[in-house]
Protein backbone atom coordinates (compact mmCIF):
# COMPACT_ATOMS: atom_id res chain seq x y z
CA UNK A 1 0.00 0.00 0.00
CA UNK A 2 3.18 2.66 0.50
CA UNK A 3 5.96 3.69 -1.37
CA UNK A 4 8.45 1.72 -0.30
CA UNK A 5 7.47 -1.85 -0.57
CA UNK A 6 10.83 -3.58 -0.10
CA UNK A 7 12.24 -1.45 2.61
CA UNK A 8 13.49 -2.85 5.74
CA UNK A 9 11.48 -1.98 9.09
CA UNK A 10 12.97 0.08 10.96
CA UNK A 11 10.31 0.32 13.89
CA UNK A 12 7.84 -1.58 14.77
CA UNK A 13 5.28 -1.33 17.07
CA UNK A 14 2.86 -4.51 18.37
CA UNK A 15 0.34 -4.21 20.64
CA UNK A 16 1.81 -1.39 23.12
CA UNK A 17 0.09 -0.33 25.67
CA UNK A 18 1.16 2.23 28.32
CA UNK A 19 0.09 5.29 30.67
CA UNK A 20 0.65 6.91 33.84
CA UNK A 21 0.11 5.92 37.35
CA UNK A 22 -3.20 7.68 36.94
CA UNK A 23 -4.85 5.51 34.57
CA UNK A 24 -3.62 4.11 31.41
CA UNK A 25 -3.38 6.10 28.00
CA UNK A 26 -2.22 3.89 24.91
CA UNK A 27 -4.30 0.86 24.22
CA UNK A 28 -2.82 -1.43 21.86
CA UNK A 29 -1.27 0.67 19.42
CA UNK A 30 0.57 -1.41 16.39
CA UNK A 31 2.31 0.27 13.66
CA UNK A 32 5.69 0.43 11.53
CA UNK A 33 8.09 2.42 10.33
CA UNK A 34 9.95 1.36 6.98
CA UNK A 35 13.13 3.03 5.57
CA UNK A 36 12.46 6.04 3.99
CA UNK A 37 9.33 6.80 5.94
CA UNK A 38 8.11 10.21 7.08
CA UNK A 39 4.99 9.64 9.41
CA UNK A 40 2.68 12.32 10.52
CA UNK A 41 1.19 11.07 14.06
CA UNK A 42 -2.50 13.33 14.42
CA UNK A 43 -4.64 13.13 16.18
CA UNK A 44 -6.66 15.99 19.35
CA UNK A 45 -4.96 17.06 22.11
CA UNK A 46 -4.77 14.57 24.58
CA UNK A 47 -4.83 11.62 22.31
CA UNK A 48 -2.10 10.24 23.60
CA UNK A 49 0.65 11.11 20.83
CA UNK A 50 3.16 12.32 23.42
CA UNK A 51 2.59 9.28 25.51
CA UNK A 52 3.72 7.74 22.80
CA UNK A 53 6.62 9.09 21.81
CA UNK A 54 7.59 8.97 25.59
CA UNK A 55 6.84 5.61 25.27
CA UNK A 56 9.28 5.14 22.16
CA UNK A 57 11.79 6.84 24.11
CA UNK A 58 12.26 4.60 27.09
CA UNK A 59 10.54 7.21 29.49
CA UNK A 60 7.88 5.36 30.29
CA UNK A 61 7.37 1.75 30.16
CA UNK A 62 5.03 -0.28 28.22
CA UNK A 63 2.25 -2.66 30.55
CA UNK A 64 1.96 -4.76 27.35
CA UNK A 65 3.85 -4.96 23.75
CA UNK A 66 6.56 -5.00 21.93
CA UNK A 67 8.51 -2.21 20.44
CA UNK A 68 11.22 -3.14 17.78
CA UNK A 69 13.97 -1.01 16.46
CA UNK A 70 15.89 -2.55 13.25
CA UNK A 71 15.28 -5.78 14.39
CA UNK A 72 16.28 -5.72 18.33
CA UNK A 73 13.75 -5.02 21.02
CA UNK A 74 13.86 -2.05 22.06
CA UNK A 75 14.55 -1.70 26.18
CA UNK A 76 16.31 -0.32 28.53
CA UNK A 77 16.62 3.63 30.07
CA UNK A 78 15.74 6.30 27.64
CA UNK A 79 20.17 6.74 27.80
CA UNK A 80 20.32 2.95 25.84
CA UNK A 81 17.24 3.56 23.43
CA UNK A 82 18.97 7.24 22.46
CA UNK A 83 22.21 5.44 21.95
CA UNK A 84 20.58 2.68 19.83
CA UNK A 85 19.91 5.39 17.50
CA UNK A 86 16.52 7.08 17.86
CA UNK A 87 16.76 11.01 18.75
CA UNK A 88 13.94 12.84 20.08
CA UNK A 89 12.77 16.17 20.01
CA UNK A 90 10.08 16.80 22.78
CA UNK A 91 6.90 19.21 22.84
CA UNK A 92 8.14 22.17 24.32
CA UNK A 93 12.27 21.80 23.08
CA UNK A 94 13.76 20.90 26.62
CA UNK A 95 16.76 23.28 25.64
CA UNK A 96 19.36 23.14 27.98
CA UNK A 97 18.95 26.61 29.14
CA UNK A 98 21.78 27.53 31.15
CA UNK A 99 23.92 25.63 28.51
CA UNK A 100 25.27 27.98 25.55
CA UNK A 101 24.01 26.71 22.07
CA UNK A 102 27.16 25.52 20.91
CA UNK A 103 27.15 23.26 24.46
CA UNK A 104 23.91 22.46 23.58
CA UNK A 105 24.65 20.72 20.32
CA UNK A 106 27.67 19.30 21.02
CA UNK A 107 25.22 17.45 24.05
CA UNK A 108 23.76 15.58 21.09
CA UNK A 109 26.80 14.07 20.04
CA UNK A 110 27.48 12.12 23.43
CA UNK A 111 29.21 9.03 21.52
CA UNK A 112 31.04 10.71 19.13
CA UNK A 113 34.71 11.00 18.92
CA UNK A 114 35.70 14.75 18.96
CA UNK A 115 36.43 14.88 15.39
CA UNK A 116 33.74 13.33 14.23
CA UNK A 117 31.03 15.43 16.76
CA UNK A 118 33.05 18.69 15.15
CA UNK A 119 32.30 17.36 11.85
CA UNK A 120 28.29 17.32 12.61
CA UNK A 121 28.30 20.48 14.38
CA UNK A 122 29.51 22.08 10.81
CA UNK A 123 27.01 20.31 8.76
CA UNK A 124 24.08 21.00 11.54
CA UNK A 125 25.27 25.21 11.08
CA UNK A 126 24.85 24.57 7.84
CA UNK A 127 21.00 23.23 8.18
CA UNK A 128 20.17 25.85 10.87
CA UNK A 129 22.65 28.95 9.67
CA UNK A 130 20.73 31.24 11.92
CA UNK A 131 21.92 29.63 15.29
CA UNK A 132 25.31 30.64 13.89
CA UNK A 133 25.46 34.07 15.36
CA UNK A 134 23.82 32.64 18.74
CA UNK A 135 26.66 30.10 19.52
CA UNK A 136 27.83 31.36 22.65
CA UNK A 137 24.36 32.89 23.93
CA UNK A 138 23.00 30.72 26.66
CA UNK A 139 20.19 28.61 25.35
CA UNK A 140 17.71 30.02 27.54
CA UNK A 141 17.33 33.66 26.09
CA UNK A 142 16.78 32.34 22.64
CA UNK A 143 13.80 32.50 20.72
CA UNK A 144 10.87 29.89 20.27
CA UNK A 145 11.73 29.40 16.76
CA UNK A 146 15.98 29.67 17.17
CA UNK A 147 15.49 26.85 20.36
CA UNK A 148 12.90 25.04 17.81
CA UNK A 149 16.14 24.80 15.58
CA UNK A 150 18.50 24.13 17.76
CA UNK A 151 17.04 20.90 18.90
CA UNK A 152 16.48 19.37 15.58
CA UNK A 153 19.71 20.51 15.36
CA UNK A 154 20.64 18.86 18.42
CA UNK A 155 19.16 15.94 18.04
CA UNK A 156 20.87 15.74 14.63
CA UNK A 157 23.97 15.89 16.57
CA UNK A 158 23.88 12.38 17.71
CA UNK A 159 23.97 10.92 13.69
CA UNK A 160 20.32 9.36 14.86
CA UNK A 161 18.49 6.50 12.52
CA UNK A 162 15.18 7.73 13.60
CA UNK A 163 14.02 11.09 14.08
CA UNK A 164 11.11 11.74 16.73
CA UNK A 165 9.62 15.51 16.67
CA UNK A 166 6.99 16.44 18.98
CA UNK A 167 4.84 19.16 17.85
CA UNK A 168 8.10 21.18 16.06
CA UNK A 169 5.78 24.04 14.49
CA UNK A 170 3.72 24.72 18.16
CA UNK A 171 4.17 28.43 18.60
CA UNK A 172 6.24 29.95 16.03
CA UNK A 173 6.10 32.18 13.31
CA UNK A 174 4.95 31.11 9.81
CA UNK A 175 7.99 31.88 8.49
CA UNK A 176 10.23 29.85 10.79
CA UNK A 177 7.62 27.15 10.08
CA UNK A 178 8.14 27.05 6.53
CA UNK A 179 12.20 26.85 7.28
CA UNK A 180 12.01 24.16 9.43
CA UNK A 181 10.03 22.04 7.14
CA UNK A 182 12.43 22.81 4.65
CA UNK A 183 15.11 21.73 6.84
CA UNK A 184 13.47 18.72 7.32
CA UNK A 185 12.74 17.76 3.78
CA UNK A 186 16.83 18.49 2.75
CA UNK A 187 17.79 16.46 6.16
CA UNK A 188 15.06 13.18 4.84
CA UNK A 189 16.68 13.56 1.67
CA UNK A 190 20.32 13.65 1.91
CA UNK A 191 20.29 11.15 4.96
CA UNK A 192 17.44 9.13 4.04
CA UNK A 193 16.52 9.45 8.07
CA UNK A 194 13.14 8.09 8.88
CA UNK A 195 10.84 10.44 10.63
CA UNK A 196 7.99 10.65 12.59
CA UNK A 197 6.30 13.79 13.77
CA UNK A 198 3.19 14.80 15.59
CA UNK A 199 1.84 17.76 14.55
CA UNK A 200 -1.32 20.18 14.91
CA UNK A 201 -0.58 21.54 11.94
CA UNK A 202 -2.14 19.81 8.98
CA UNK A 203 -0.49 22.14 5.93
CA UNK A 204 3.03 21.27 7.44
CA UNK A 205 2.50 17.47 8.48
CA UNK A 206 1.03 17.03 5.01
CA UNK A 207 3.93 18.74 2.91
CA UNK A 208 6.50 16.97 4.54
CA UNK A 209 5.14 13.21 5.08
CA UNK A 210 4.45 10.05 2.76
CA UNK A 211 2.23 8.60 5.36
CA UNK A 212 -0.09 9.43 8.56
CA UNK A 213 -1.24 7.32 11.66
CA UNK A 214 -4.00 9.43 13.32
CA UNK A 215 -4.87 8.67 16.59
CA UNK A 216 -7.93 8.52 18.72
CA UNK A 217 -8.10 8.05 22.62
CA UNK A 218 -5.53 6.28 22.80
CA UNK A 219 -5.55 3.84 19.52
CA UNK A 220 -4.54 3.88 15.93
CA UNK A 221 -8.20 5.06 14.52
CA UNK A 222 -6.49 5.75 10.61
CA UNK A 223 -3.69 5.30 8.78
CA UNK A 224 -2.07 4.84 5.50
CA UNK A 225 -0.65 6.97 2.65
CA UNK A 226 -0.35 10.94 2.66
CA UNK A 227 -2.59 10.64 -0.24
CA UNK A 228 -5.41 8.53 1.47
CA UNK A 229 -6.08 11.27 4.14
CA UNK A 230 -9.19 12.24 3.16
CA UNK A 231 -11.81 15.36 4.56
CA UNK A 232 -13.77 12.53 5.83
CA UNK A 233 -10.69 11.23 8.52
CA UNK A 234 -9.90 15.21 9.42
CA UNK A 235 -13.56 15.59 9.81
CA UNK A 236 -13.98 12.78 11.98
CA UNK A 237 -10.79 12.70 13.82
CA UNK A 238 -9.11 16.27 13.74
CA UNK A 239 -11.92 18.93 13.40
CA UNK A 240 -12.45 20.21 17.63
CA UNK B 1 51.12 44.35 64.28
CA UNK B 2 47.22 45.55 65.79
CA UNK B 3 44.74 43.03 66.72
CA UNK B 4 42.86 43.04 62.75
CA UNK B 5 45.57 41.19 60.65
CA UNK B 6 45.66 38.86 62.83
CA UNK B 7 42.12 37.88 63.40
CA UNK B 8 41.84 37.96 59.26
CA UNK B 9 44.84 35.62 58.89
CA UNK B 10 42.57 33.57 61.40
CA UNK B 11 39.65 33.85 59.35
CA UNK B 12 41.55 32.83 55.96
CA UNK B 13 42.43 29.62 57.77
CA UNK B 14 38.82 28.73 59.51
CA UNK B 15 37.84 29.55 55.73
CA UNK B 16 39.74 27.18 54.16
CA UNK B 17 38.73 24.17 56.76
CA UNK B 18 34.98 25.32 56.45
CA UNK B 19 35.61 25.48 52.36
CA UNK B 20 37.08 22.34 52.31
CA UNK B 21 34.68 20.32 54.79
CA UNK B 22 32.28 22.11 52.41
CA UNK B 23 32.98 21.30 48.88
CA UNK B 24 31.59 17.62 48.66
CA UNK B 25 28.02 18.56 50.15
CA UNK B 26 27.97 21.43 47.15
CA UNK B 27 27.77 18.20 45.03
CA UNK B 28 25.91 16.13 46.82
CA UNK B 29 23.12 18.76 48.25
CA UNK B 30 23.50 21.59 45.58
CA UNK B 31 23.75 19.32 42.22
CA UNK B 32 22.08 16.10 43.29
CA UNK B 33 19.51 17.61 45.56
CA UNK B 34 20.12 14.80 48.25
CA UNK B 35 20.69 16.08 51.66
CA UNK B 36 23.09 13.42 53.07
CA UNK B 37 23.19 13.79 56.95
CA UNK B 38 25.98 11.23 56.91
CA UNK B 39 28.53 14.08 55.31
CA UNK B 40 30.36 14.35 58.32
CA UNK B 41 30.34 10.70 58.87
CA UNK B 42 32.76 10.58 55.09
CA UNK B 43 34.76 13.27 56.95
CA UNK B 44 35.56 10.82 59.70
CA UNK B 45 36.23 8.50 57.70
CA UNK B 46 38.33 10.47 55.50
CA UNK B 47 40.14 11.64 58.67
CA UNK B 48 40.38 7.81 59.99
CA UNK B 49 41.99 6.47 56.74
CA UNK B 50 44.86 9.39 57.35
CA UNK B 51 45.39 8.12 60.88
CA UNK B 52 46.34 4.85 59.97
CA UNK B 53 47.71 5.54 56.71
CA UNK B 54 50.05 7.67 58.25
CA UNK B 55 50.36 6.44 61.83
CA UNK B 56 49.55 2.93 61.82
CA UNK B 57 51.45 2.36 58.18
CA UNK B 58 53.91 4.97 58.93
CA UNK B 59 53.30 6.10 54.99
CA UNK B 60 53.89 9.78 54.24
CA UNK B 61 51.24 12.21 54.32
CA UNK B 62 50.34 12.81 50.88
CA UNK B 63 49.42 9.12 50.55
CA UNK B 64 47.22 9.40 53.74
CA UNK B 65 45.04 12.57 51.87
CA UNK B 66 45.12 10.45 48.68
CA UNK B 67 43.57 7.24 50.13
CA UNK B 68 41.70 8.85 52.05
CA UNK B 69 39.81 10.35 49.34
CA UNK B 70 39.90 7.20 47.73
CA UNK B 71 38.51 5.23 50.44
CA UNK B 72 35.38 7.77 51.37
CA UNK B 73 34.57 7.93 47.37
CA UNK B 74 34.45 4.59 46.65
CA UNK B 75 32.38 4.10 50.05
CA UNK B 76 30.13 6.76 48.87
CA UNK B 77 30.06 5.27 45.41
CA UNK B 78 28.57 1.92 47.15
CA UNK B 79 26.49 3.81 49.85
CA UNK B 80 24.75 5.04 46.03
CA UNK B 81 24.39 2.31 44.41
CA UNK B 82 22.96 0.48 47.95
CA UNK B 83 21.11 3.07 49.12
CA UNK B 84 20.86 6.35 47.86
CA UNK B 85 19.68 5.19 44.10
CA UNK B 86 16.05 4.37 45.67
CA UNK B 87 15.03 7.29 47.10
CA UNK B 88 16.15 10.56 44.51
CA UNK B 89 13.19 12.78 44.86
CA UNK B 90 12.12 11.32 48.17
CA UNK B 91 12.83 13.89 50.63
CA UNK B 92 11.74 12.19 54.24
CA UNK B 93 13.08 8.94 53.15
CA UNK B 94 16.41 10.56 52.01
CA UNK B 95 17.06 11.76 55.75
CA UNK B 96 15.86 8.60 57.09
CA UNK B 97 18.25 6.80 55.30
CA UNK B 98 21.36 8.97 55.56
CA UNK B 99 20.50 9.57 59.77
CA UNK B 100 20.64 5.49 59.86
CA UNK B 101 23.77 5.92 57.61
CA UNK B 102 25.26 8.21 59.61
CA UNK B 103 24.80 6.13 62.89
CA UNK B 104 26.07 2.75 61.53
CA UNK B 105 29.33 4.76 60.62
CA UNK B 106 29.61 6.22 64.14
CA UNK B 107 29.13 2.65 65.62
CA UNK B 108 31.61 0.76 63.34
CA UNK B 109 34.17 2.51 64.38
CA UNK B 110 33.55 3.32 67.55
CA UNK B 111 33.77 -1.28 67.59
CA UNK B 112 36.58 -1.10 65.46
CA UNK B 113 38.81 1.39 66.64
CA UNK B 114 37.00 1.80 70.07
CA UNK B 115 35.86 5.73 71.30
CA UNK B 116 39.77 6.76 71.89
CA UNK B 117 40.82 9.49 70.20
CA UNK B 118 43.32 9.30 67.38
CA UNK B 119 46.37 11.39 67.08
CA UNK B 120 47.56 12.51 63.52
CA UNK B 121 51.21 14.09 63.48
CA UNK B 122 51.35 17.38 61.75
CA UNK B 123 53.12 16.10 58.80
CA UNK B 124 55.01 20.21 58.45
CA UNK B 125 56.30 21.64 61.96
CA UNK B 126 56.96 25.06 62.93
CA UNK B 127 55.25 28.36 61.82
CA UNK B 128 56.15 31.28 59.73
CA UNK B 129 56.19 35.20 60.67
CA UNK B 130 53.97 37.91 59.72
CA UNK B 131 55.20 41.21 61.33
CA UNK B 132 55.65 39.75 64.99
CA UNK B 133 52.74 37.30 64.91
CA UNK B 134 53.85 33.41 64.28
CA UNK B 135 51.20 31.20 62.46
CA UNK B 136 51.68 27.38 62.31
CA UNK B 137 53.01 26.62 58.76
CA UNK B 138 50.86 24.14 58.34
CA UNK B 139 47.73 26.51 57.82
CA UNK B 140 49.25 26.78 54.86
CA UNK B 141 48.55 23.81 53.71
CA UNK B 142 45.06 23.72 54.53
CA UNK B 143 44.75 27.04 52.63
CA UNK B 144 46.53 25.94 49.54
CA UNK B 145 44.45 22.15 49.89
CA UNK B 146 41.09 24.23 49.55
CA UNK B 147 42.16 26.70 47.01
CA UNK B 148 42.98 23.69 44.75
CA UNK B 149 40.39 21.56 45.52
CA UNK B 150 38.27 24.49 44.32
CA UNK B 151 40.34 24.59 41.23
CA UNK B 152 39.58 21.33 40.92
CA UNK B 153 35.75 20.85 41.14
CA UNK B 154 35.36 23.98 38.90
CA UNK B 155 37.61 22.77 36.39
CA UNK B 156 35.39 19.50 36.67
CA UNK B 157 32.13 20.30 36.34
CA UNK B 158 32.74 23.31 33.74
CA UNK B 159 35.65 22.43 31.35
CA UNK B 160 34.99 18.74 31.33
CA UNK B 161 32.67 16.13 29.77
CA UNK B 162 31.99 14.74 33.34
CA UNK B 163 31.29 18.18 34.46
CA UNK B 164 28.91 18.97 31.55
CA UNK B 165 26.61 15.47 31.91
CA UNK B 166 26.28 16.55 35.40
CA UNK B 167 24.87 19.85 35.27
CA UNK B 168 22.94 18.34 32.05
CA UNK B 169 21.23 16.03 34.57
CA UNK B 170 21.04 18.86 37.10
CA UNK B 171 18.64 20.91 34.39
CA UNK B 172 16.69 18.33 32.79
CA UNK B 173 17.30 14.27 33.51
CA UNK B 174 14.76 13.02 30.95
CA UNK B 175 16.20 14.92 28.21
CA UNK B 176 20.06 14.63 29.19
CA UNK B 177 18.65 10.90 29.41
CA UNK B 178 17.05 11.05 26.10
CA UNK B 179 20.26 11.99 24.78
CA UNK B 180 22.42 8.88 25.49
CA UNK B 181 23.58 10.44 28.97
CA UNK B 182 23.84 6.91 31.40
CA UNK B 183 22.11 9.44 34.73
CA UNK B 184 22.39 6.58 36.89
CA UNK B 185 26.04 6.22 36.36
CA UNK B 186 26.53 9.52 36.63
CA UNK B 187 24.39 9.76 40.11
CA UNK B 188 27.02 7.47 41.75
CA UNK B 189 30.48 8.95 40.00
CA UNK B 190 29.09 12.39 41.26
CA UNK B 191 27.83 10.70 44.51
CA UNK B 192 31.03 9.41 45.07
CA UNK B 193 33.49 12.54 44.37
CA UNK B 194 31.24 14.58 46.42
CA UNK B 195 32.02 11.68 49.40
CA UNK B 196 35.89 11.58 48.50
CA UNK B 197 36.17 15.48 48.65
CA UNK B 198 34.69 15.00 52.31
CA UNK B 199 37.51 12.34 52.78
CA UNK B 200 40.03 14.36 51.71
CA UNK B 201 38.96 17.49 54.31
CA UNK B 202 38.84 14.80 56.54
CA UNK B 203 42.62 14.09 55.73
CA UNK B 204 43.81 17.41 55.43
CA UNK B 205 41.90 18.78 59.08
CA UNK B 206 43.02 15.73 61.15
CA UNK B 207 46.53 16.98 62.10
CA UNK B 208 44.53 19.86 63.44
CA UNK B 209 41.80 18.02 64.73
CA UNK B 210 40.23 15.25 66.97
CA UNK B 211 39.88 12.12 65.23
CA UNK B 212 37.45 9.84 67.38
CA UNK B 213 34.01 8.07 65.76
CA UNK B 214 31.03 10.68 66.58
CA UNK B 215 33.52 13.53 65.16
CA UNK B 216 31.62 13.99 61.95
CA UNK B 217 27.99 15.49 64.01
CA UNK B 218 30.24 18.77 64.46
CA UNK B 219 30.98 19.45 60.66
CA UNK B 220 27.26 19.10 59.62
CA UNK B 221 25.61 22.10 60.30
CA UNK B 222 28.76 24.44 59.58
CA UNK B 223 29.05 22.66 56.28
CA UNK B 224 25.18 22.53 55.66
CA UNK B 225 24.93 26.70 56.71
CA UNK B 226 28.05 27.63 54.25
CA UNK B 227 26.55 25.91 51.38
CA UNK B 228 23.48 27.25 51.64
CA UNK B 229 24.14 30.71 52.24
CA UNK B 230 26.42 30.59 49.17
CA UNK B 231 23.93 29.69 47.03
CA UNK B 232 23.61 25.56 47.31
CA UNK B 233 25.21 24.69 43.80
CA UNK B 234 27.68 27.01 43.89
CA UNK B 235 31.62 26.20 44.25
CA UNK B 236 32.65 29.77 44.13
CA UNK B 237 29.53 31.07 45.68
CA UNK B 238 30.50 28.28 49.00
CA UNK B 239 33.97 29.86 48.86
CA UNK B 240 33.05 33.34 49.12
CA UNK B 241 30.69 32.17 51.77
CA UNK B 242 33.09 30.34 53.87
CA UNK B 243 35.34 33.27 53.87
CA UNK B 244 31.95 35.53 54.81
CA UNK B 245 31.46 33.73 57.65
CA UNK B 246 34.92 32.84 59.13
CA UNK B 247 36.07 35.97 58.84
CA UNK B 248 33.34 37.86 60.57
CA UNK B 249 33.01 35.32 63.48
CA UNK B 250 36.89 36.47 63.37
CA UNK B 251 37.49 39.51 63.06
CA UNK B 252 34.14 39.81 65.68
CA UNK B 253 35.88 37.52 68.42
CA UNK B 254 38.65 39.88 68.65
CA UNK B 255 35.98 42.25 69.69
CA UNK B 256 34.21 40.11 72.27
CA UNK B 257 33.55 36.96 73.46
CA UNK B 258 33.67 33.88 70.72
CA UNK B 259 30.43 32.83 71.81
CA UNK B 260 28.55 36.34 71.11
CA UNK B 261 30.88 36.32 67.87
CA UNK B 262 29.15 33.40 66.52
CA UNK B 263 25.48 34.41 67.78
CA UNK B 264 26.17 37.44 65.55
CA UNK B 265 27.00 35.39 62.71
CA UNK B 266 24.40 32.88 63.15
CA UNK B 267 21.40 35.50 63.45
CA UNK B 268 23.41 37.29 59.93
CA UNK B 269 22.81 33.68 57.96
CA UNK B 270 19.20 33.49 59.13
CA UNK B 271 18.77 37.31 57.88
CA UNK B 272 21.13 36.65 54.73
CA UNK B 273 18.49 33.53 54.20
CA UNK B 274 14.77 35.43 55.26
CA UNK B 275 15.78 38.26 52.70
CA UNK B 276 17.67 36.02 50.02
CA UNK B 277 16.50 32.85 50.67
CA UNK B 278 18.58 30.81 47.81
CA UNK B 279 21.38 32.40 49.20
CA UNK B 280 23.91 34.62 48.23
CA UNK B 281 25.14 33.60 45.34
CA UNK B 282 22.23 31.56 43.79
CA UNK B 283 21.98 31.67 39.67
CA UNK B 284 18.55 33.65 39.11
CA UNK B 285 16.54 31.08 37.91
CA UNK B 286 13.58 31.37 35.63
N1 LIG C 1 2.88 12.98 33.14
C1 LIG C 1 1.58 12.60 33.04
N2 LIG C 1 0.97 12.02 34.11
C2 LIG C 1 -0.31 11.63 34.04
N3 LIG C 1 -1.08 11.76 32.94
C3 LIG C 1 -0.54 12.33 31.86
C4 LIG C 1 0.83 12.77 31.84
N4 LIG C 1 1.09 13.28 30.63
C5 LIG C 1 -0.04 13.16 29.91
N5 LIG C 1 -1.03 12.59 30.64
C6 LIG C 1 -2.39 12.28 30.17
O1 LIG C 1 -2.27 11.38 29.10
C7 LIG C 1 -3.20 11.70 28.09
C8 LIG C 1 -2.49 11.85 26.77
O2 LIG C 1 -1.60 12.96 26.82
P1 LIG C 1 -0.57 13.29 25.68
O3 LIG C 1 0.15 12.04 25.34
O4 LIG C 1 0.24 14.43 26.14
O5 LIG C 1 -1.52 13.71 24.48
P2 LIG C 1 -1.20 14.49 23.14
O6 LIG C 1 0.27 14.61 22.99
O7 LIG C 1 -1.82 13.67 22.09
O8 LIG C 1 -1.86 15.82 23.25
C9 LIG C 1 -3.92 12.96 28.52
O9 LIG C 1 -5.18 12.61 29.03
C10 LIG C 1 -3.05 13.52 29.61
O10 LIG C 1 -3.82 14.17 30.58
MG1 LIG D 1 1.47 16.30 22.96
Amino acid sequence: MTVNHNSGSVLSAVGVSAGYAAGRVLHGISFEVRAGDVIALIGRNGVGKTTLLRCIMGLIKPDCGRIEFLGAPLAGPASAIASSGIAYVPQGRDIFSDFTVRENLFMGAQRAKKGVAAERFDSVLEYFPALRAHLDRRGGVLSGGQQQQLAIGRALMGAPKLLLLDEPTEGIQPNIVAHISDILGRVHESLGLPIIIVEQNLKFAMGRANRFLCMQKGSIAACGDIGELSEDVIAKYLRV
Amino acid sequence: MGILPIQLMNGLFAASTLLLCSLGMVIIFGNMNVVNLAHGEFIMVGAYTAWFISAVARLPFVAAVAGAALVAGLFGAVVERVVIKRFYQRFEETLLATYAISIIMTQIFRLGFSSMKKIVELPVRGGFEIGSMTFPKYNLVIVAAAATAVGFVCLLFYKTPFGRRVRAIRQNRNMAMCLGINASATDTLSFGLGCALAGLAGAVTAPVKIVFPAMGASYLMDSFSTVVVGGVDSFIGTAASSALISESTSVLGGFMSEVYAQIIVLVGIILILRFRPSGLFAKERR
